[in-house]
């Protein structure tokens, strides 16, 4: 199956490949790229189909051997060839193309209007455009290998040689313009010459390109004479502004003209054509100084001279295009030249024409190489702007004459006017204006304008004014302020009216002032007074009346309107009038006005009116009338005023007068007033109580005999306070001391002060003195007084230092205090406790630290006493004790501080304490020694009882030695022990019970001590009396309670049994006593020297028990002795 | 489908090979060489009409050469049968490009 479908598949392959070949034999023009290469590889590839069919058909391999490297080798020769034929094509291609360029720039060339021409670097032509060779006449085929010897003069073609060398040598590109005659004509030629190189920069020839530049020439020529005769012009105008007439015009315009011409000399005439004569405006040059009158006397031809038209000139005026002539004396019209005037080789006239109108002309003559018409259409040109200049500078003359006559009128105006201009400065102003002002001509034209004239406040009114003048909304004419220059306002009356052109634009404003301050003031005062008028009578609440008897007709003021109310309307007849008058009051008004009527005298009266809303007011009327001959009145006139307030006002002043004296009748302290003679006018109740003075009897009366007083000290009589008002004018009071005494003799004690009582001027009217009793304030500011003053003595004469502390400072110290510190009072103030101290306490404090916390405890009200060092300035130290207490004055902490040296005392205690120590040494040696002493007599006791053979005195005399030892075992504590008077009881027993219990031969053992003791110290007068009891006890029980070697105890205690109240037992548990037996009435020794000791030294209950045992309970005081160490 | 057994197919595909034919693998190397002498002038190559076309044939005719090559060690029905459809593929190709040459002139440069 893989042969069949290999076998397949080569057939089709095979099949297609010859598909191709038959394909491209048909098409093969069609196919650009087939050649023989392809047609050999599609014969390979049929041979290789072929090959693979034969083989795997098995018919042949014969053909097998030859496939294997033909492909391969067919395929990449068709590929070489394709890139080869490409390559071709590509290059045939770049040909055309080429050849299309060259096609077009040839073209190109060929159709500019430039001359192109390519020259090798020895200057021969290479070739050119055909502009080029029809300009040498050639066609551009024959211009290879020509030079520019074979076109141009000889000197034109050295110098484009050396062009070329020049520009071949440099590298660079030049423009050249320049001219050569061609057929006897000028051709302007602008040349571009270009190095040409081939690729590595060498030059190879050169490129030229020129083209004609002739028309360009001659318009830029033309320019350059436009240009000449616009200069020209621009200078004529110029001159027109500066020159100062039209002579100096005339002269500076033929010049000008001269100068554009060339032409040796000329002049500028107008003509008189009645008279037919020409009169030179302006002739320079030779003619003015060569041309003399023949008389010599001088110039025949100057400016403003005349000449007769005729001749040449002649025929200029009448040519209206001018003419000229470069041979005048073969000229037809030619009448000669006037004697001495220089050779006139040409002519140029040209006419001055104005309004179609031949006014002038202009004439130039000589110039060189004469006239063309390029000269005289340059003086056409220009004889339009010399006719328009003269007549300008006439015309400005003329106005100059007319300005200089309106401006003498606008500077001596009566009245001040001003230009403005539209940014509404001033431009021009006239001498009133200024003097209205004050400002100069220069200040107000400087940059001022009305504005800066008006006062600061109207600025903006009369800007708004000016605003709505511009707009037309309303004129500006109007009477105002101004600030002159020197501050003075001046009234005036502004009149403004605007300047405007033909489009209506405004051009500038004239101002119109006038100065009004004189009749400004004069209204102003009539005004003033008016004003003053009216506002006294309406201040006045007053208003006239007037009736005219004959007409009836009244005539009111405004002021009577309002004063009666009536909305403006006033009552016209007497019945109206009538009406509003008070009911009660018509009466009085009728009779009153009858009588004057009657007796021909002024009339006044009061009378109330009802006004509409019901008010009543009061009304004065005061008024009289005039009469006629027969006594009839004609005319009654009068005043009303409104007296309502006043009558309101003298109600009130009753009333408070009344209140008044309700107050000063209700006061507690006495009230006496006077006038200025110091008579009473008024007094009070207490006043009377205290002076016993009555109210009647008081007034009228001098107050120096109402209010007498006196000095309570030295009973003089004191100056009378009221005198002292009025000299000094001032409220006075009276010395504390001052005694008043009454009428009926009695003393007050009184403090009081006067005051001037002024009027709303402040006039003194009168003194009021006010006093009242301190007899009893006086009594105790008295005791006050004498207390402190007991106070400041103790204080000052204290023995002791006293001193204030306030905030941590000392001061007030008494005089104790300074001497004791050692300081003054100056010294002392402002300083701190603590630098009156050493820097620590014995204690080691720091004495400021102390210091602050004693003060701080004692100002929180822990009064404070401790010793402290002090410190005087001169460095010496004492001990003192210090006491801080707190008080308040004024309201305010401080601290007192005591301060008492005891430094004697601190000695004193010293010495004592010294003194003490020794005794007590002595008193312990003495008590060394009793024990010392007693132990020696015990010593010898027992010595003596070795020797003694009898028990009885052997026991008797141990018993003494016990007794001894008992008693020194006492003293050896006192000395030992901490106290010299009392015994340590607990020490003292236990120990005492020791040295029994050893020394009476039985073994603890057998008989065990127990001591329960308090602790309890006790004076030896009962220590020493205990002792001896406890050792009467102990030696009983050792010796009697435990026989035959019976064990127990024997207990001790003592104890406090109440305040002051000891009891003191000895316990056995031993045989006790015999049935029966009364221990108390025994006769031992033991036991009575027991009972004696107890009773008589001691004071003591004795209790004896023998319950199991024997107890022993003794009961006495402590305090029975007193300490005596 | 005909079953193949492991025994089978191993032998179809590992056993069933010729020995190394040297022409085979020297055409091999030409082949390739054409490839690389095309790739470095493809720039200009690529200015003839249709350019890809031939070159995607001569590159299909280069992996027939490859197969041939490998049938000689692996599969080599299999690619053997390949080999023979990449030459037929290779002048269906070549068919084409000369029908579209002959025929439509839009790939043609124009100058």
């Amino acid at each position: 199956m893989n042969a069949a479908a290999t076998v397949l598949l080569d057939a089709t392959a095979c099949v297609i490949i010859f598909f191709c070949i038959v394909l491209v034999s048909l098409r093969r023009k069609s196919i650009q790229l087939l050649d023989s290469s392809f047609i050999l590889l599609l014969l390979a590839m049929a041979f290789f189909s072929l090959s693979n069919l034969l083989e795997w058909t098995s018919i042949s391999n014969a053909l097998d051997p030859y496939e294997d490297f033909l492909l391969p080798f067919m395929w990449s020769f068709w590929f070489f060839a394709l890139l080869k034929k490409i390559q071709l094509i590509e290059l045939e291609r770049a040909h055309d193309e080429l050849q299309i360029s060259e096609n077009r720039t040839r073209a190109l060339l060929e159709n500019l209007p430039q001359k192109i021409f390519l020259k090798d670097i020895h200057s021969e032509y290479l070739t050119c455009n055909k502009n080029f060779a029809s300009d040498v006449e050639m066609v551009p085929e024959e211009i290879a290998g020509k030079t520019d010897y074979d076109f141009y003069p000889a000197e034109m073609a050295e110098k484009y040689r050396k062009d070329d060398h020049r520009i071949l040598e440099s590298g660079e590109a030049e423009e050249i313009e320049e001219k050569y005659f061609m057929n006897h004509r000028e051709i302007w030629v602008h040349t571009v010459k270009t190095p040409v190189t081939d690729e590595n920069g060498r030059a190879i020839g050169i490129l030229g390109i020129f083209w004609d530049i002739t028309e360009r020439k001659k318009a830029e020529e033309s320019i350059i004479r436009q240009n000449a005769t616009l200069s020209g012009i621009l200078e004529i105008l110029d001159q027109t502004l500066t020159t100062v007439n039209d002579e100096s015009l005339g002269s500076a315009c033929l010049s000008v003209i001269e100068k554009i011409t060339e032409s040796e000399f000329g002049f500028i005439g107008e003509t008189d054509k009645q008279k037919g004569i020409l009169g030179f405006t302006a002739i320079r040059g030779r003619v003015w100084e060569a041309c003399l009158l023949p008389d010599k006397s001088g110039h025949s031809l100057r400016s403003g001279e005349k000449l007769v038209i005729r001749g040449l000139i002649k025929e200029a005026l009448d040519n209206k295009t001018g003419f000229f002539t470069n041979d005048p004396p073969a000229h037809p019209f030619a009448t000669g030249i006037p004697d001495g005037h220089p050779e006139l080789k040409n002519f140029l006239g040209v006419p001055l024409i104005s309004a179609d109108q031949t006014i002038g002309m202009i004439g130039l003559a000589n110039r060189p190489g004469g006239y063309s018409t390029q000269e005289i259409e340059a003086v056409q040109a220009i004889a339009p702007v010399i006719v328009k200049s003269l007549t300008s500078k006439r015309a400005e003359k003329a106005l100059r004459d007319s300005e200089e006559n309106l401006r003498a009128y606008f500077n001596n105006l009566a009245v001040g006017t001003a230009q403005i201009d539209i940014k509404g400065h001033f431009v021009k102003v006239n001498n009133r204006f200024c003097g209205i002002t004050g400002y100069s001509r220069e200040e107000l034209c400087g940059g001022m304008s009305p504005l800066d004239l008006d006062l600061p406040e109207e600025r903006d009114i009369d800007f708004e004014r000016i605003t709505r003048f511009f707009k037309g909304e309303a004129p500006y004419n109007v009477e105002k302020r101004y600030v002159r220059k020197d501050g003075k306002i001046v009234w005036v009356h502004v009149t403004v009216a605007t300047v405007r052109d033909d489009n209506n634009h405004i051009v500038f404003t004239a101002a119109v002032i006038e100065d009004i301050t004189e009749r400004k003031h004069a209204e102003e005062a009539l005004k003033n007074s008016e004003e003053r008028l009216r506002l006294a009578q309406q201040i006045a609440r007053m208003g006239f009346w007037d009736v005219d008897m004959s007409s009836g007709e009244l005539t009111t003021s405004e002021e009577l309107v309002w004063i009666y109310g009536h909305n403006g309307i006033f009552p016209k007849t007497l019945k109206e009038f009538f009406d509003i008058v008070h009911p009660d009051d018509i009466p009085k008004i009728e009779r009153l006005r009858e009588e004057a009527m009657k007796d021909h005298h002024p009339f006044e009266y009061d009378f109330r009116i009802r006004r509409p809303s019901g008010e009543i007011r009061w009304i004065y009327n005061k008024g009289s009338a005039e009469f006629d001959a027969k006594g009839h009145p004609i005319r009654v006139f009068g005043i009303n005023i409104d007296i309502t307030e006043r009558k309101r006002a003298e109600e009130a002043l009753l009333a408070n007068e009344e209140r008044l004296r309700t107050i000063l009748n209700s006061l507690a302290d006495a009230v006496i007033a006077t006038d200025t003679s110091g008579v009473v006018k008024s007094i009070n109740p207490a006043a009377e109580r205290l002076t016993g003075w009555r109210n009647g009897q008081a007034l009228g009366k001098p107050m120096v005999e109402v209010f007498v007083i006196v000095d309570s000290d030295s009973g003089e009589t004191v100056p009378d306070p009221i005198s002292r008002v009025f000299h000094t004018g001032t409220m006075i009071g009276l010395a504390s001391n001052t005694k008043l005494i009454s009428r009926d003799g009695r003393k007050f004690h009184i403090a009081d002060s006067a005051a001037p009582i002024r009027d709303v001027r402040g006039e003194i009217t009168g003194v009021v003195l006010v006093f009242r009793d301190v007899t009893e304030e006086y009594g105790i500011r008295e005791a006050l007084r004498e207390s402190e003053e007991r106070y400041r003595l103790f204080y000052e004469n204290s023995p002791f230092a006293l001193l204030a502390v306030k905030s941590n400072i000392l001061c007030n110290p008494n005089p104790s205090a300074l001497k004791l510190y050692g300081i003054s009072a100056k010294e002392l103030k402002n300083t701190p406790p603590w630098e009156l101290s050493p820097e620590r306490q014995p204690d080691g404090c720091s004495s400021r630290d102390k210091a602050i916390y004693y003060i701080k405890e004692a100002l929180a009200g822990r009064p404070q006493y401790f010793e402290w060092v002090h410190q005087r300035r001169d460095g010496s130290q004492f001990d003192a004790e210090v006491a801080l207490t707190r008080i308040y004055l004024k309201g305010e902490p401080q601290i007192t501080a005591t301060v008492i040296d005891i430094t004697d005392r601190k000695k004193a205690l010293e010495s004592l304490k010294a003194s003490l120590h020794e005794k007590e040494t002595l008193l312990q040696e003495i008590y060394h020694r009793t024990k010392n002493n007693m132990m020696v007599i015990s010593s010898f006791l027992e010595l003596q009882a070795a020797s003694v053979e009898n028990e009885e005195v052997d026991r008797i005399i141990h018993d003494s030695v016990t007794r001894i030892r008992t008693m020194s075992l006492a003293h050896e504590m006192l000395y030992k022990g901490r106290s010299l008077s009392r015994i340590n009881m607990r020490e003292y027993i236990t120990d005492l019970g020791q040295l029994l219990s050893t020394g009476s031969g039985i073994s603890p053992e057998q008989v065990r001590l127990q001591f329960d003791i308090e602790e309890i110290e006790l004076l030896i007068d009962i220590a020493i009396p205990c002792g001896l009891i406890i050792n009467e006890l102990l030696s009983n029980c050792f010796k009697y309670a435990f026989p035959d070697q019976r064990k127990g105890f024997v207990a001790i205690g003592l104890s406090k049994i109440g305040e002051k109240q000891v009891e003191m037992s000895v316990k056995d548990n031993g045989v006790g006593l015999p049935e029966g037996f009364d221990i108390m009435q025994t006769d031992t020794l033991g036991v009575q020297l027991v009972t004696q000791i107890a009773r008589h030294q001691l004071h003591a209950t004795i209790s004896v028990s023998s319950k199991n045992g024997l107890c022993w309970n003794i009961a006495f005081r402590e305090d029975l002795y007193s300490e005596r160490v | 489908m005909p079953s193949v057994s492991s025994k089978g197919l191993a032998h179809l595909l590992f056993f069933n090979y010729k020995m190394v034919e040297i022409p085979e693998i020297i055409t091999l190397v030409l082949g390739v060489a054409g490839l690389f002498f095309v790739g470095a002038n493809r720039q200009q190559l690529r200015k003839v009409p249709f350019f890809e076309l031939i070159f995607f044939s001569y590159k299909i005719l280069v992996v027939s050469w490859l197969l041939t090559v490998l049938e000689g060690f692996i599969l080599g029905d299999i690619l053997n049968l390949l080999e023979h459809v990449g030459y037929l593929l290779c002048s269906s190709l070549l068919a084409v490009w000369c029908w579209k040459t002959a025929f439509n002139d839009k790939g043609q440069r124009k100058g």
